[in-house]
């Protein structure tokens, strides 16, 4: 599973999202997407999704434009609760088990009686970190190539970010890549193979991550803190 | 897929329409108990009136509701939150949208059926002195063939009023040339093109369907069902090229 984004431009009417991004994901890595807010984050993966219709550039998903099937092959948790919470948590699991062939169900239950989600309450009824955890669930519980995560510790408290890292890492298919947004460095880093930092809707820095740390001479952490210091 | 999605459609507002129903032939069915067991046929009269306005008007709160829920279905379920997962899906997004105004037909026919049992429950014994085939006579046709052209009257005008409410609700989530199109300016729009789509059928029908236009309930008027499954299924089309190119989730 190859993901191949080559000058890939975004207007918001005058508003200029994204500059000429170019991102490459190799089968079974996990690349981090790192910049602060309003960096041109989600913008690039709504467009990978097919969220964003209009723009410039190629988006290449295993050969795929985005669409219907790179839809099959792309598991994707945004940065909002996007299960419909009207349903009961048993719902949303077959509502992922009707429409995606590749949902492993009693995955999915087992992850969600770990983390002790009832499944017969309405998910409207849930904490918001429970939600969360749902979504989380639903999406990791997919033998994906390629899993989409936007900011999935940004909204977590401290404690809950390992345990989110954690169930991501651990229910990674095989082979299966991962493109992680966050501004929340320190807390993924150790898991990333590359890390792209955006900045104002262009790559600012990229490389393997080992290799920018001992050439930068600092974690990832630090050079994000540094390059982005005057940023808010 | 269409399948699937009509299930999970149905799904969102089965409680909803369930609940509206039940209501409804509860309040009917109670209306026809009182009727049965009250006093003399004076007083009958007086409080039946009174308890037949209060159905009317049952039927007219969850008539508005019906409209809301599918408004909900399908405004929710695209442009919402919730839409990050339905434009998602590996399932083209012309079923998604057939599959909300598929759905959407059925609940306003199951809401049409509940009228007609509510009729039923109400006036059945109580028609002796109605003349009910003098009725069919004067328009020499029988219950089935009544039935018929109403249900697909009622049909056919259904249809085109989804996908008039869709179109607009659609086009309030529209970006056109990067900026979003205001909701006010699309529901102006939207009544206006109503207007004109009014005009327009009579127009095209001839004279003869101003008279029946709105009284569509007895006569069968080919040329008319026809123009308005093709302008619905037009306006339909239209809205899932929106959907492909032009709605964009922020």
């Amino acid at each position: 599973m190859t993901l191949e984004i080559k000058n890939l431009k975004k207007n918001y009417g005058e508003v200029e999202a994204l500059k000429g991004v170019n991102i490459f994901v190799k089968p079974g890595q996990i690349v981090g997407l790192l910049g602060p807010n309003g960096s041109g984050k989600t913008t690039i993966i709504k467009t990978i999704t097919g969220l964003l219709s209009s723009y410039e550039g190629e988006v290449s998903i295993n050969g795929n434009s985005p669409g219907v099937l790179a839809n099959s092959d792309i598991s994707y948790l945004p940065d909002k609760s996007h299960v419909p919470t009207w349903m009961k948590v048993s719902q949303s699991v077959d509502f992922f088990s009707d429409f995606y062939t590749d949902f492993d169900k009693p995955k999915a239950l087992e992850m969600l009686t770990n983390m002790e989600i009832p499944l017969n309450r309405k998910i409207k009824s849930l904490s918001r970190g429970q939600q969360e955890k749902v979504g989380l669930s639903l999406v990791m519980a997919r033998n994906a190539k390629l899993y989409i995560l936007d900011e999935p510790i940004g909204a977590v408290d401290p404690a809950s970010r390992d345990f989110i890292m954690e169930t991501i890492l651990k229910n990674q298919s095989d082979g299966g890549s991962i493109l992680i947004s966050s501004h929340i460095i320190a807390d993924i880093e150790n898991n990333l193979d590359y890390a792209i930092f955006l900045k104002q809707g262009e790559v600012f820095l990229e490389g393997e991550a080992n290799k920018l740390r001992e050439e930068k001479g600092k974690n990832l952490d630090e050079l994000f803190r540094e390059v982005f210091k005057n940023v808010v | 897929m269409l399948f699937k999605l009509l299930k999970h459609d149905f799904n969102y507002s089965k409680i909803q329409f369930f609940t509206m129903i039940l209501a409804l032939l509860l309040s009917t069915v109670l209306l026809r108990i009182w009727l049965e067991v009250g006093g003399n046929a004076e007083f009958i009269g007086v409080i039946g009136i009174i308890l037949i306005l209060l159905i009317q008007l049952i039927g007219t709160v969850t008539s508005f509701a019906s409209i809301i829920v599918i408004i909900q279905n399908f405004s929710k379920g695209l442009f919402s939150d919730h839409g990050y997962l339905t434009l998602t899906l590996p399932v083209s997004r012309s079923k998604i949208v057939w599959s909300k105004v598929l759905i959407s037909m059925f609940w306003f026919n199951l809401m049409m059926l509940t009228s007609a049992l509510m009729a039923w429950i109400i006036t059945v014994g109580q028609l002796d002195d109605v003349d009910i085939v003098y009725f069919l006579e004067l328009f020499q046709v029988s219950v089935f063939e009544i039935i018929s052209i109403a249900v697909l009257n009622a049909n056919s005008m259904i249809f085109l009023g989804i996908s008039i409410l869709f179109s607009i609700i659609t086009l309030s989530r529209c970006s056109i040339l990067g900026r979003k199109i205001h909701a006010l300016f699309a529901w102006i729009l939207g009544f206006i093109f109503t207007i004109f789509l009014i005009w327009f059928l009579v127009w095209l029908d001839g004279l003869w369907s101003y008279r029946i236009y709105f009284n569509f309930g007895m006569f069968l008027n080919i040329s008319l069902l026809a123009y308005q499954i093709i302008i619905a299924f037009l306006i339909i089309s239209s809205i899932i090229w929106l959907v492909n190119k032009k709605v964009e989730l922020r």
